[in-house]
């Protein structure tokens, strides 16, 4: 019997450079990384090195030097050392060796120093204890030579040791009074046999977490509790004397400073708000680096050399952040002075034609071109009848030429191209003001041919089709009017093609997305004409369009009426009263921004538009803009954060731009090509320029990141064959997000799939329709699943993952069904603001689905699934769902416990006369455990839900089958198992350190089985009437030695229990109760649940989620 | 989220405020009684770590409310900083390392040793459990150490714990010290709080044991036989929940309305905090002065001129923008919550209920300083600190004794009145 950990995510408490390696430690784990070639990656990984303890430190012996190809590594962290070889050979391989075993100290080691005897030769090392005291270490005997004990003997939270001899080895402690205590290993011990300090600095007013000496500047640095960097100038740190002047206070962080650096020409910091800030001497800011999720950044290191900058994350992720380039030569801010020239006017808007060229058009009607590599202004044309109002459009074709349009207020619209901007054409396609221009390019079109958007008044929009060669326009297409749905802003913002479908889509200002047909009139709207009369022609309505005159001979102009065609599908305001900002389509689906800070992701399901999921992409950002899809992949989102324009990577979290523009409702235009990201605007009436000319990436991301704060859920939702077996797992997170991850059970690896981000208050349950086995070691899966937790809010989804063969990948679709939420009314309310809640404010603790038909295919949408909810108020609630109209439905409720309810479990028991039970158990912070037939009350909801697709008034889900009091407090573990004799095993782990297996039996109360002849209600009455019994109950009370949270019967006879105490033990159940079989030191903090899946018959695959995630395979 | 919010979450924090206790912590030891009669025959009795005063309150109304003799019983108070005076406790400054700490209890008792000593303190929780967990055991050694000083043999100590990984270490080590010792959890305590209670009764140190503060206490290791790191043998002392099953639940979310008739009123906090070490950094955070990046450098093309954005039309946009709006009140809030119970957070004196950090549901009383509440944790800075745009140089401030004195104190008035 084994169980070995396949896999940890963790902290990352420890980095260190050795060369141009990256050495990480995560957990009791060590993982080189070469960052030699661009591609960087693990090279080389051992497990357990610290065996229970985490590793806080690695020390390299002596400074590395290039000839070298051996260096010695003390690793470090709790009360455990190890020695390490680290050998690099064959140009980027590493091997690790054991120099001398793993040893235990009798005091938390804070700092390490490796020390030189008399020939300069690294003999010994230095090791500072939790309660201020040093200890010299003899590492290849193992032995303890002497220990030192400082007068002050309290409790330290941090320690930097200085000198490279013990006869001048100075600790700088950092003591739990917020002092700092610099001492001597080799001053005069006093009478007390203890060592005076030389000096105390006080100034901190909250406890030392970090110190750092650099000796060429004589400054000693220190961060603390109370969110401040303090640099003290100390000189030679070995003559200290007190007073010491602290010369620089540094206030950046908006939480506690973990660490701090100097180097030569600046000082580097984390903290728990993860930022990693750059400071120079005189304590400006020069880089704030944020990236990683959620909490704290624990870990940094540096590579001076390089300007590089590595730190590790609470979020178990690794980044690389490049320092040594300044950053204003990649980007800068120009004003342009429209006005210094003798041009007329100011600029009224501005707009890109690439990234080498920017067009304005000045409130006198004047348009000019400016060319930003050779920095030269251009007159283009001027037109009086623009001055006053005007659009101003441009887009470049593939055969390079560049077409611009502008429009007035009078429906007037100009189409030039810039080469030949004598040759604009006129139209008057509206009868009053042009409310909006869109240049369209579509992927099925020739490349000399583009489309044009124009929105007019009463919500008519004019699709112009223009043939454009050699620079001149040649021909001008009217292609079809549509109309937009009323409303008081009625025009369009923005449009895409799809061209297979022959398909528009629109966004209008309304915030509706609205589909459209290129070929034929499927609606029918009546529209008001200019002048005020309509025709009506075969059942249609059209348009007149006699006003529109074309003035050219070389336009081409059909001359017949058009119809002005109704969308074939709407979704009326999905994004906001603010509007519609870009539709795009990507890889098969559609996207849409808004100005309600939102994306959707859509598809056209059968001629209408359907949003898959609708995601928030960046905290704050309140006004999307556009979205960018990489080469690779990662979503950039384009938009405004308060008054900063920022282009947003949303998987690495990080701002790639960020200009303080002032906001959006100004005249802008961004473009960008390989190198270069252009951003330009206009404020108090100039023109800026914003130019971003990073050719590599200045960070890169070594690791990703699972969840920015603690995971409360996991599960493992199947399997789904690729080249290899990957299991999907869903994780939950108090971050509010829910990751959805693959494991490689053959590499032992993770990777992120997606993450979803819907919550607005932290994750705390998941549960999903578990897929009969014939889906199973499938290519495709599909299924519901549900994210519940703070605010009382819960979200179905339905997930689709397949492999596609002839790409490596996997895609992964998340599609949103419904939501709900308890008090979503208060978010209706008015005044809500003036009033005191007073409603609780509930959580959901733990979600389950009723699994209550084994056929249901998990694969077709699902008209009825019920949920079960664990409510922090006291009540069980009872939900049903239904994909087809999209609905979570609030059936039935209890609040028979009266204590906050921890988890919920169900079972559905057939009896052989063909009828089946459905019970739920419960327990709460009381400690007991209630069943409860909920037959009746799913068949009448079933029922009821055909008849009616209104409201549900929640019944009373009335009074527990069973109650059994098992445990004295708080039951945070529940699962039920069906054993072989037909009854059930519920196994219970509590707050009280115990397990309780209790059996139970479900049996038909005799006399009402001849009844299951007759109709619906008479086998209704037969299963009220099934009653369930405690037959036995085991207990072991102190199965672990804190609250146990996870508990999985993995067979009848065995049974798997994870604890707060961070062990993970193996029991075999048998008739006389529970045996231990085994246990394993896990090295995931405040572990919140577990789950598990077989692999064969004897090995079994268990993941715990807390503070990190580990993944342990037990094979019996 | 008002500030009626947490009395929501948290009804024994709300039930403190409304009995007039310091922290919602005085629950705990009253349920601990409830159990183990813990104040039965007790003349005298220390409490260790005591800021804010909860526990030196229930101390105070239980002992000397109990016995009507108040003159025969002697309550002493030990913390290493002041806290607020209460009536019938004698308080100590002083650290519990010290000797002579000791010394001045066992005076006050006029030679006798205590027949009680209780100690709630809890490091300053970093959030890496493993030295959380291994600080908090080094505070109750260092408590176990001063009550060999100065307990009675027979008496009773009652100390928190946090039951983490090593947790059996500490057990092994009581267990020479005390007859009868058990893990108790009131349930006021939260069940998804990693903080329980020894209670060691029948103090009885080993033959030949002379107490010794020269030098620490240090933790047991694990051994391979009777307390093993992975195996089934290890000394797991029986564990107690108490309090009444009746009691208030702390888990549970109640309405603002308890009982029908009963009408709710939002009540301050008992004890304002003193001097936390976040203050000062609170204080720079609201008035955006914390050290900012620089916004791009501004190029000019031709002429030197740069037109400063006015200030006032700044503004305007900012009051416009809803965002800031939000922003804004929702990081005073939290600000105001945080802050508003929070007990003096130096390090000994310290109650953390919890190492577990939950957006939710808070702990204790007394809380983790503002930092990363869900408000909080923006990707950007607030709007407002970015306000100086491209004309503006960040904001640097480095010494804040250049403040004038009336804004910081007029700062920490807010700080420590909740609106």
């Amino acid at each position: 019997m084994s169980m070995h950990s396949v896999l940890l995510l963790a902290p990352i408490t420890a980095l260190e450079f050795v060369g141009d390696y990256l050495l990480s430690g995560e957990g009791p784990n060590l993982t080189v990384h070469t960052l030699k070639h661009e591609s960087m990656c693990a090279v080389n990984h051992l497990q357990d090195l610290l065996r229970n303890y985490r590793i806080h430190g690695i020390k390299q012996c002596g400074s590395p030097c290039p000839g070298n190809e051996m260096t010695v590594l003390a690793v470090f962290g709790g009360k455990g050392l190890i020695i390490l070889q680290f050998i690099t050979f064959d140009d980027d391989k590493v091997k690790l060796i054991e120099m001398c075993q793993f040893q235990e100290l009798h005091d938390w080691i804070w700092d390490l120093q490796w020390l030189k005897d008399s020939l300069e030769i690294p003999s010994s090392i230095a090791l500072a204890l939790g309660h201020n005291s040093v200890v010299l270490y003899d590492f290849l005997t193992q032995r303890t030579l002497k220990e030192v004990h400082c007068e002050e003997k309290c409790i330290l939270y941090s320690a930097h040791f200085v000198g490279d001899y013990w006869d001048e080895l100075t600790l700088v402690a950092g003591t739990v009074f917020n002092q700092l205590v610099i001492w001597q290993m080799a001053s005069p011990i006093g009478d007390e046999g203890r060592i005076k300090p030389r000096c105390r600095i006080s100034g901190h007013g909250g406890v030392i977490f970090s110190i750092f000496y650099l000796e060429n500047k004589g400054i000693l640095a220190s961060a603390s509790d109370d969110r401040s960097l303090r640099l003290w100038s100390v000189g030679d740190l070995k003559l200290i004397e007190n007073p010491v002047h602290c010369s620089l206070v540094l206030y950046g962080h908006q939480s506690r400073v973990w660490s701090v650096r100097l180097l030569s020409d600046c000082i580097i910091s984390i903290g728990e708000d993860s930022a990693c800030i750059i400071w120079n001497y005189s304590g400006d800011v020069v880089h704030h680096f944020r990236g990683h999720k959620g909490c704290s950044i624990r870990a940094v290191a540096v590579h001076e050399t390089n300007g590089w900058v590595v730190t590790g994350g609470a979020d178990c992720g690794i980044r690389l952040w490049k320092i040594n380039g300044n950053k204003s030569d990649g980007s800068c801010l120009l004003q342009l002075n429209f006005s210094a020239g003798s041009r007329q006017g100011t600029p009224k808007a501005v707009t890109l034609v690439d990234t080498s060229c920017l067009l304005i058009m000045t409130d006198t009607g004047g348009l000019y071109t400016y060319d930003l590599t050779c920095k030269h202004w251009k007159f283009v044309l001027e037109d009086p009848d623009f001055q006053s109002y005007s659009l101003l459009k441009v887009v470049k074709l593939a055969n390079n030429c560049a077409i611009c349009s502008i429009g007035n207020i009078t429906g007037h619209i100009k189409l030039f191209t810039l080469c030949h901007p004598e040759e604009a054409k006129d139209l008057r396609l509206h009868e009053g003001k042009v409310h909006n221009l869109s240049w369209v390019l579509s992927d099925g079109q020739t490349s000399d041919l583009c489309n044009l958007f124009s929105s007019g008044p009463d919500g008519i929009m004019v699709w112009l089709e223009i043939f454009c060669s050699s620079g001149q326009i040649k021909c001008i297409t009217q292609k079809r009017h549509y109309c937009l749905p009323l409303c008081k802003q009625r025009w369009h913002t923005s449009i895409v093609f799809l061209p297979k479908e022959e398909l528009i889509v629109v966004g209008d200002r309304r915030g509706s997305l609205l589909l459209y047909s290129w070929v034929t009139v499927q609606n029918v709207v009546t529209i008001k004409a200019p002048g005020g009369e309509t025709f009506t022609e075969n059942n249609s309505v059209c348009h007149s369009l006699e006003s529109a005159s074309i003035c050219d001979r070389e336009t081409s102009y059909p001359g017949q009426k058009l119809h002005a065609e109704g969308p074939n599908s709407i979704l009326f305001g999905i994004h906001g009263k603010l509007g519609v900002t870009s539709v795009s389509h990507h890889d098969g689906l559609l996207y849409s921004t808004g100005r309600d800070g939102c994306y959707c992701q859509l598809r056209v399901d059968s001629g209408q538009l359907k949003v898959l999921r609708k995601q928030k992409p960046c905290k704050g950002m309140d006004w999307v803009e556009k979205l960018y899809f990489t080469p690779d992949n990662d979503l950039l989102v384009m938009g405004f954060h308060s008054t900063n324009f920022v282009l947003w990577n949303s998987r690495t979290n990080e701002k790639l731009l960020c200009v303080p523009c002032g906001g959006g409702h100004r005249s802008w235009s961004y473009d960008c090509s390989l190198s270069t990201k252009i951003f330009t605007y206009i404020k108090s009436g100039d023109t800026f320029i914003y130019q971003n000319k990073s050719t590599d990436k200045s960070h890169y991301v070594l690791k990703d990141s699972l969840h920015g704060r603690e995971l409360t859920s996991v599960r493992h939702i199947g399997k789904i064959q690729t080249n290899e077996t990957l299991n999907i797992l869903l994780t939950g997170s108090e971050d509010t997000t829910v990751n959805i991850l693959a494991f490689n059970g053959s590499s032992n690896t993770v990777f992120p799939l997606t993450t979803i981000s819907g919550h607005l208050s932290s994750v705390r349950a998941l549960a999903f329709l578990r897929i009969s086995n014939k889906d199973l070691e499938n290519s495709t899966m599909s299924t519901v699943f549900f994210s519940a937790g703070g605010r009382a809010e819960i979200e179905c989804y339905r997930l689709l993952i397949s492999h596609e063969c002839n790409t490596s990948g996997i895609r992964c679709q998340v599609i949103h069904v419904a939501s709900h939420r308890l008090d979503e009314h208060w978010d209706h309310m008015k005044n809500k603001h003036k009033i005191v809640k007073m409603d609780p404010e509930t959580r959901y603790m733990s979600i389950v689905v009723v699994n209550e038909r084994l056929d249901l295919d998990s694969g077709q949408l699902i008209s009825c699934l019920f949920l079960a909810a664990a409510c922090s108020d006291g009540c069980v609630r009872l939900f049903l769902m239904s994909e087809h109209s999209q609905r979570l439905l609030l059936i039935a409720e209890s609040f028979h416990h009266q204590h906050c309810v921890l988890k919920v479990e169900t079972f559905t028991h057939r009896f052989a006369a063909g009828s089946r039970s459905v019970f739920l158990c419960s327990v709460a912070t009381d400690g007991s455990l209630a069943f409860w037939d909920i037959t009746p009350t799913v068949d009448f909801a079933k029922s009821s839900l055909e008849l009616t697709d209104g409201e549900v008034q929640p019944t009373n889900l009335g009074i527990p089958a069973l109650i059994v009091q098992v445990h004295q407090s708080g039951i945070n573990s529940l699962h039920v198992e069906k054993n072989s004799d037909g009854h059930y095993l519920v196994a219970s782990g509590g707050d009280d350190n115990s397990i309780h297996i209790c059996v139970i039996s479900t049996e038909v109360t005799p006399g009402n089985v001849a009844s299951s002849e007759l109709g619906r209600t008479a086998r209704y009455q037969q299963n009220c009437s099934s009653c369930i019994r405690l037959l036995k109950k085991f207990v072991v009370l102190s199965a672990h030695s804190a609250p146990i949270t996870g508990l999985r019967i993995l067979h009848p006879e065995l049974l798997v229990s994870v604890s707060v105490d961070q062990r993970l033990t193996l029991w075999r159940l048998g008739d006389n109760g529970l045996q231990f079989l085994c246990s394993k030191f896990c090295h995931v903090a405040d572990v919140a649940e577990l789950d598990c899946w077989a692999d064969s018959e004897l090995a079994h695959y268990t993941v715990l989620c807390g503070q990190g995630l580990q993944i342990i395979k037990c094979v019996i | 989220m008002g500030r009626s919010s947490k009395d929501k979450r948290d009804i024994y924090y709300r039930l403190a405020k409304e009995e007039g206790w310091r922290a919602r912590s005085a629950f705990k030891l009253l349920q601990l009684d409830e159990e183990f009669q813990l104040f039965q025959d007790v003349q005298r009795a220390v409490d260790l770590c005591a800021a804010p005063g909860s526990w030196s309150q229930v101390l105070s109304r239980k002992l000397r409310g109990l016995s009507g003799k108040s003159s025969e019983v002697t309550i002493v108070a030990v913390d290493l900083q002041a806290m607020a005076p209460l009536p019938g406790v004698i308080q100590i400054q002083g650290d519990i390392t010290k000797v002579s700490t000791a010394q001045e209890i066992i005076r006050h008792f006029e030679g006798q040793p205590a027949d009680l000593v209780v100690c709630d303190g809890a490091p300053d929780v970093t959030g890496l459990h493993d030295i959380d967990e291994y600080i908090q055991a080094q505070l109750l050694l260092a408590a176990l150490n001063i009550t060999t000083h100065v307990l009675k043999k027979g008496g009773t100590f009652v100390a928190k714990i946090f039951r983490g990984k090593d947790v059996t270490l500490l057990y092994s080590q009581l267990k020479i010290f005390f007859s009868d010792v058990v893990c108790a959890k009131p349930r006021s305590s939260r069940n998804s709080s990693i903080e329980a209670f020894a209670v060691c009764r029948g103090y009885a140190p080993p033959d030949g044991y002379i107490p010794n503060m020269s030098n620490p206490l240090l933790d047991h290791c694990y051994d391979v036989d009777f307390n093993q790191l992975q195996g089934p043998n290890r000394i797991i002392v029986p564990f107690l929940a108490c309090g009444d099953l009746s009691a208030y639940d702390s888990d549970r979310t109640y309405p603002l309305q308890l009982e029908p008739g009963k009408e709710y009123t939002y009540l301050p906090p008992t004890q304002p905090p003193i001097l936390p070490p976040y203050q000062e950094a609170c204080f720079l955070k609201r008035n955006n002065l914390l050290a900012k990046e620089r916004g791009p450098t501004l190029l000019e093309e031709s002429s030197l001129s740069v037109p400063l954005p006015s200030a006032s039309q700044e503004e305007e946009k900012l009051a416009c923008d809803p965002a800031f709006h939000r922003d804004a009140t929702e990081s005073h809030q939290v600000m105001v919550e945080k802050t508003c119970l929070s007990a003096p957070l130096l390090s000994t004196s310290q109650k953390q209920g919890k190492v577990v950090s939950d957006p939710v549901s808070d702990c204790d009383t007394t809380e983790s300083p503002p930092s990363m509440g869900e408000e909080t944790s923006n990707p950007f800075p607030a709007p407002r600190q970015e306000r100086d745009g491209i004309s503006h140089g960040a904001a640097c401030l480095r010494v804040i004794t250049d403040l004038p004195q009336t804004t910081v104190e007029e700062a920490v008035d807010r700080l420590s009145i909740s609106s």
